[in-house]
């Protein structure tokens, strides 16, 4: 994990020192609200519905137990005891005072923490795959190219003052666990022929009132350019992008109005100016970031005695059983496994935990995990490094902890935004949708059987939930004061990218449950063979889910 | 009269801004301290070069930053104006102006800008910045230096802290 050092503590405290003042300006009315707005957002601060809303950046869900520690020291003193894990990789609180977060941010500054640029129209937090690192079918590690990224858009002069957020996610895997085609900027780490490691850029995809997969622009960009060319395209962005409309400001808009191609000719062209300038990456530096995401102290040791083990273990306990199935993944270490803490137990909010679950969790990751954790954006936890032969040993201790619930992957590990309940934005709650649904499928056999099945549910177009790449997605709209939700399918996150479609006119909030029901039913009836629910989607369409949901009683 | 911090020093705003070619009396064009615009500037110098020598250029962020790239060599003083705050095509503006036109003049942020964007603005190349609130001068000074390390590379330092680290 990356470690501060002087210059990063340097910045981030001149930080904390610039806000408190920006802050007491505010408080004493020598800074209006209209300009108070941006540099409180650039610094994660919302007024939400009923407090303001302090988002806490975790750069790619990195976070060691001292973070966590101190994390729920954070909930437990300035906030009502819990926070949100959002499906940025970061983290919410919902409930501090506005002249408390220069205390909060000076807090956070003391465990190399910080909220910069988790909100406003700027570069936001670089996020990435949640098994970076360990994960089988990793190529390369694309965390030290997010924390080169971290650093060199903390502050980026040039562009705070964006047409609108901007969102980067670096993916090093096989599979994409980062939705790289749904981020203004995707980067998939490649080798070409002769060996080199660069990027895969692509430009111009995002959710929101208008998704769109992002487009490649260039095919193989050497690593040792990553920031010219960033560079280059945020110039080109800041400088064209639209400013007139707020819901056209986006760089998908540029893209998709100039051409993919066209758009990258342009970003070529001021590319080529500004290549060869000191911002070029130095091999020293790339090493630099590299080494601080070796590998933990492994110990060796033995995969085949240590899955007999599981075996029998599993054999002899279901519920262990099922928690190995869903929750446990493969490592690229012989011996050891990646463990997701579910954060979606029925009952609670998606995502939620309190200060004494941070604590809990910060103490399994010392003994079981070399003290680091991931945040993800499905909005769980992950402890990368588990000895296989302890998983035993740690579930029994994440059961009482509420952590381990055998769901992850299932439609009831779903991706949800705060919603209604807490967010301005929000046309309907989303929190009792997803518990509604939850609780309609409680029988965790059934789920097993279903299988992977990706449920999005947002609380309004912004699409902070990920609707659009749902497998099943659910939006919530206001009619005239009233909550509905639209249903879409076939949305897809990873490789074989896809927005969802909308299946037809929207359901009042009692109506989910059934819906989802006979969604899940019309799957089941036309599976064949073990496939999952994208499969079948993709084989039969969307017409049989409408002709059941929508199916006039007879 | 709206100030000028320039290289940390204070002193007046007297530039009278030119939107019209009626307003180059004498007097302004002998003072040397007008700006006008990327379109009359270009009629000027057309129509009446001397006066153009003497002329400063007025940008918006509107401008295609190629339009300008001859024109800073013949001028000494180049103001962006921000229409609103978070217009922040200006900061690029600028560092197009300084990185790739290499204009070595004083460059100018005028307009609706804020205080708490001074450090970006000095960083992206403004070397001078009109304050129009004179109550606010010493707290926007003080936020000329907001923070005393950098991570990336701008015009005010073209190392990136990984090259000094």
């Amino acid at each position: 994990m990356y470690v501060y050092d002087e210059h990063d503590h340097q910045i981030i405290r001149e930080r904390v020192a610039q806000f408190r003042r920006q802050t007491d300006r505010f408080l004493a009315g020598e800074l209006k609200n209209e300009e108070f707005l941006p540099l409180r957002l650039q610094n994660g601060l919302y007024v939400q519905r009923l407090a303001p809303m302090l988002r806490i950046a975790v750069p790619y869900g990195m976070l060691n137990s001292k973070q966590l520690r101190k994390l729920a020291h954070i909930c437990r003193h300035y906030d009502k005891g819990y926070c949100h894990v959002t499906t940025r990789q970061n983290i919410q609180l919902n409930w501090p005072q506005l002249e408390e977060v220069p205390d909060i941010l000076a807090e956070l500054a003391e465990v190399e923490m910080h909220a910069v640029q988790t909100s406003g129209n700027c570069i936001r937090n670089t996020t990435t795959d949640q098994f970076a690192g360990v994960a089988p079918d990793e190529s390369i590690d694309p965390r030290p190219y997010c924390e080169i990224i971290r650093q060199w858009s903390t502050f980026h002069p040039e562009f705070a003052f964006l047409p609108r957020k901007f969102k980067i996610a670096v993916c090093g895997s096989e599979e994409d666990r980062a939705a790289i085609h749904f981020h203004d900027i995707g980067l998939q780490l490649v080798r070409n022929d002769k060996g080199a490691i660069g990027f895969q850029v692509l430009v111009g995809g995002g959710l929101g009132r208008t998704p769109v997969i992002g487009s490649v622009i260039r095919e193989f960009l050497p690593e040792q350019d990553l920031l010219t060319y960033l560079e280059a395209i945020l110039r080109i962005y800041n400088l064209q992008g639209r400013r007139d409309n707020k819901y056209k400001a986006r760089i998908k808009i540029l893209v998709k109005a100039m051409g993919p191609a066209a758009f990258a000719e342009i970003v070529e062209k001021e590319w080529a100016q500004i290549s060869e300038t000191p911002t070029l990456l130095t091999e020293k530096e790339i090493n630099r970031a590299k080494s601080y995401f070796t590998a933990p102290p492994y110990q060796t040791l033995d995969e085949a005695s240590a899955q007999q083990q599981l075996n029998e273990q599993a054999a002899s306990e279901k519920a262990f059983s099922n928690w190995l199935s869903r929750n446990v993944c493969g490592h690229q270490i012989s011996g050891y496994r990646a463990v997701t803490l579910s954060l979606k137990p029925t009952g609670v909010a998606p995502g939620d935990i309190t200060d004494k679950q941070l604590e809990q969790i910060a103490d399994f990751a010392d003994r079981y995990s070399f003290g680091e954790v991931r945040a993800t954006h499905e909005q769980n936890i992950v402890l990368a490094d588990v000895p296989a032969a302890q998983l035993y040993a740690l579930w029994q201790e994440l059961r009482p902890a509420g952590f381990a619930t055998a769901n992850i992957g299932t439609l009831n590990d779903m991706i949800c935004c705060p919603g209604g309940d807490f967010c301005s934005l929000a046309n309907a709650k989303s929190i009792p949708i997803a518990e509604a649904i939850q609780r309609e499928f409680d029988d965790l056999d059934y789920l097993y059987d279903l299988g992977d099945i990706d449920l999005n549910i947002s609380g309004c177009m912004n699409a902070c939930g990920h609707h659009h790449i749902g497998h099943i997605g659910i939006l919530g709209v206001d009619k005239k004061g009233e909550e509905f939700y639209q249903v879409q399918l076939g949305g897809n996150a990873g490789k074989q990218a896809a927005l969802g479609k909308v299946l037809g006119p929207s359901f009042g909030a009692d109506e989910m449950p059934s819906v989802v029901r006979k969604v899940i039913d019309v799957f089941v009836a036309n599976r064949i063979d073990g496939e999952t629910f994208s499969e079948t989607y993709l084989r039969v369409g969307i017409e049989p889910f409408k002709e059941r949901v929508y199916a006039k009683a007879s | 009269m709206p100030k000028l911090v320039k290289n940390g020093q204070l002193g007046d705003d007297t530039t009278v801004v030119v939107t019209d070619a009626s307003m180059l009396t004498d007097a302004v064009v002998e003072s040397a301290d007008f700006v006008v615009s990327l379109d009359l500037y270009n009629q000027l110098l057309s129509e009446a070069p001397e006066k153009a020598a003497k002329a400063g250029l007025l940008l918006n962020g509107d401008q295609d930053p190629a339009s300008v790239k001859q024109l800073v060599k013949q001028v000494s003083l180049i103001c962006i104006e921000f229409p609103v705050f978070t217009d922040g095509r200006g900061f690029s503006l600028a560092r197009m102006i300084r990185d790739h036109f290499d204009y070595t003049g004083e460059l100018r942020a005028t307009g609706a800008f804020i205080q708490d964007q001074l450090f970006f603005l000095k960083r992206c190349g403004f070397s001078s910045f009109v304050v129009a609130d004179e109550t606010k001068l010493e707290s926007a000074i003080q936020s000329l230096n907001d923070f005393t390390d950098c991570y990336q590379a701008a015009a005010d330092e073209p190392q990136p802290l990984y090259r000094r680290r």
